[in-house]
């Protein structure tokens, strides 16, 4: 199962990790300019009393776009080429394989947003005391959440086969990635993170109703 | 089982949609449209200390009115609040060359008038920290407040100053730092803090500062070397909770603190610690507070979630002139759950 999601999104993955790794580049380049530009003092004071995420506002809809895209590029073939009915034939258990298909693709996604923050923390933390880029990852934290539900929420989405409840998945997805985007406060997230971790991982039985309705050939 | 499970944090997560965006999309639209009168503030309120009453803007600033119900004339309001309607005085040449038997000019006025807000969203539980803070130079060698090559941080046995240009500790600094405030008996960690890192301010006062043992004190700069002062006060009556620099103008406060019953008192320049009002209650993680003030007199507005309250406080023995409490009418919104409040900068689930 592992194989056939890799053969099947190998090239997304890549294209995936550039732009993302990209976009973090990007924003460290940003940073480094301003550092030799202005000077570290004037970079930590800004950071110390402005309360606003610099350096990083510019990723903060790249993750949800990445999940999105990635759900797509997993899940779309298997609607669009009836896949997932060959699939749903294996003398496998159903709950196993839309497991293991989710789990190739939140591995594969936090291997990529895992990725973004190493590349953030040690472009950081030698200019950065502790406090500043502590200030500007937690900034990112419920971003790259978002990225993992949206991932999740549009899988459900996809593999759901009726419109009208598509275009109800939608509203749904919508309004809980909202949640995810109230604040860009630096640690305003801090005390529902751990909420945000239980949404996620809820959000991946979710999948399960699709595929449940799809089973039973309401489209 | 697994798709009953499902079903049942899909319910869970449309409820917790339908009891957040039904009652946001209520509030927001439909309360303005059915109790458009109900909701709503008080007018601009100021108290007089020549007419001895709050006068408040109504008529969209056309028109003034007392608390009590006396009307004035635009002109007579702006003769009985001549420290807040200074320009339009002088404007009109109207401004007294002496007010309650003092001699006033338009530059004493801008010196002695004050102007501090507080908001609850700005005090330090309300919102996240990062732990670090900038000290200024309160003596420059220049006219201007510069802001210096380094930031502190206060660990559990000390205080740190981090070189901003080279992110390393310096550790005379800190040492240097760390012993005038244990000279001075402090009681690390630090419990709570307040300055105001700001170089277009007139003067630095630096930090005042709660000890772990409750203890207040001052700290800043002066001309490189630590300046720490202990505040005295009475321990076992009073208990500080939350401390705010202010650096007015007329430098005629060191500052402010509530106790841990919310009451409001005055750090005065020699250090004296005294109620302001009497007794008012000002809680810092709830309610906002806004102060005007001049060198007879200050207005004290304090926004609580239950009613508006102005008090008249002497600017020179801090006692209480006059009392308007103004609470709100019935609360027109529907609770549902919230993620987000005015009163603090957290995200987080709250049902009100």
């Amino acid at each position: 199962m592992f194989y056939k999601e890799w053969i099947k999104t190998r090239w997304a993955l890549l294209l995936i990790l550039i732009v993302t790794c990209g976009y973090v580049g990007y924003e460290l380049l940003n940073f480094l300019r301003a550092i030799n530009a202005m000077g570290g003092a004037h970079i930590w004071i800004n950071m110390i009393t402005k309360d606003e995420p610099m350096f990083v506002r510019h990723l903060q809809y790249v993750p949800t776009l990445v999940g999105i895209v990635f759900a797509c590029v997993q899940f779309f073939p298997e609607m669009y080429h009836k896949c997932l009915k060959l699939t749903l034939h294996l003398p496998c258990s159903h709950l196993r394989m839309m497991f293991q298909m989710l789990g190739f693709g939140l591995m594969a996604l936090l291997i990529c947003f895992g990725l973004n923050y190493l590349i953030l923390w040690l472009g950081m933390r030698p200019t950065l005391a502790p406090e500043l880029y502590g200030k500007m990852l937690l900034v990112a934290l419920p971003w790259y959440l978002a990225g993992l539900a949206a991932y999740l929420m549009t899988s459900w989405i996809i593999l759901e086969g009726k419109w009208s409840r598509r275009i109800f998945n939608f509203v749904v997805m919508f309004l809980c990635l909202k949640i995810f985007f109230l604040s860009s406060f630096p640690g305003a997230y801090v005390p529902s993170l751990p909420f945000l971790i239980v949404f996620v991982m809820a959000c991946v039985l979710l999948p399960w109703i699709s595929i449940d309705r799809f089973k039973k050939g309401i489209e | 089982m697994m798709r009953k499970l499902a079903n049942i944090i899909l319910g869970i997560i449309v409820a917790m949609l339908l009891v957040w965006e039904l009652p946001w999309l209520y509030n927001n639209y439909a309360v303005s449209f059915f109790h458009g009168d109900e909701i709503g503030g008080q007018p601009f309120t100021l108290y007089s200390g020549l007419a001895d009453d709050f006068i408040q803007n109504v008529n969209s600033g056309q028109g003034r009115r007392s608390v009590t119900g006396k009307e004035y004339t635009v002109e007579e309001a702006d003769s009985l609040l001549p420290f807040f309607w200074t320009s339009q005085l002088i404007n009109a040449g109207r401004l007294p060359d002496t007010i309650r038997g003092r001699a006033v000019s338009p530059q004493l006025i801008r010196h002695t008038n004050i102007n501090f807000n507080r908001r609850a969203y700005e005090t330090h539980t309300n919102r996240p920290n990062c732990g670090l803070w900038i000290l200024l130079e309160s003596l420059p060698k220049r006219v201007n407040l510069d802001y210096p090559d380094d930031a502190f941080r206060f660990t559990d046995s000390g205080i740190e100053f981090v070189n901003m240009n080279t992110n390393t500790l310096k550790p005379k600094k800190s040492k240097l730092f760390t012993d005038a405030l244990l000279k001075k008996g402090f009681a690390f960690p630090v419990h709570e803090l307040d300055g105001n890192p700001d170089t277009r301010k007139d003067y630095d006062e630096g930090y005042l500062l709660i000890d772990n043992e409750r203890k207040m004190y001052h700290m800043k700069m002066t001309a490189g070397q630590p300046y720490v002062r202990r505040i005295e006060f009475d321990n076992d009556t009073v208990t500080p909770k939350f401390i705010f620099v202010t650096e007015f103008r007329s430098r005629c406060l060191r500052g402010m603190m509530t106790d841990e019953n919310n009451v409001l008192y005055a750090i005065t320049p020699d250090y004296e610690v005294k109620p302001i009002g009497g007794s008012i209650h000002f809680d810092p993680t709830q309610n906002n507070m806004m102060i005007m003030g001049n060198m007879f007199d200050w207005t004290i507005r304090v926004t609580t979630a239950e009613a508006e309250e102005f008090y008249g406080v002497s600017a020179l023995d801090y006692s209480l002139l006059k009392t308007f409490i103004a609470p709100y009418g019935s609360d027109p919104y529907l609770p549902g759950l919230h993620f987000t409040e005015t009163i603090d900068r957290w995200v987080k689930p709250r049902f009100n």
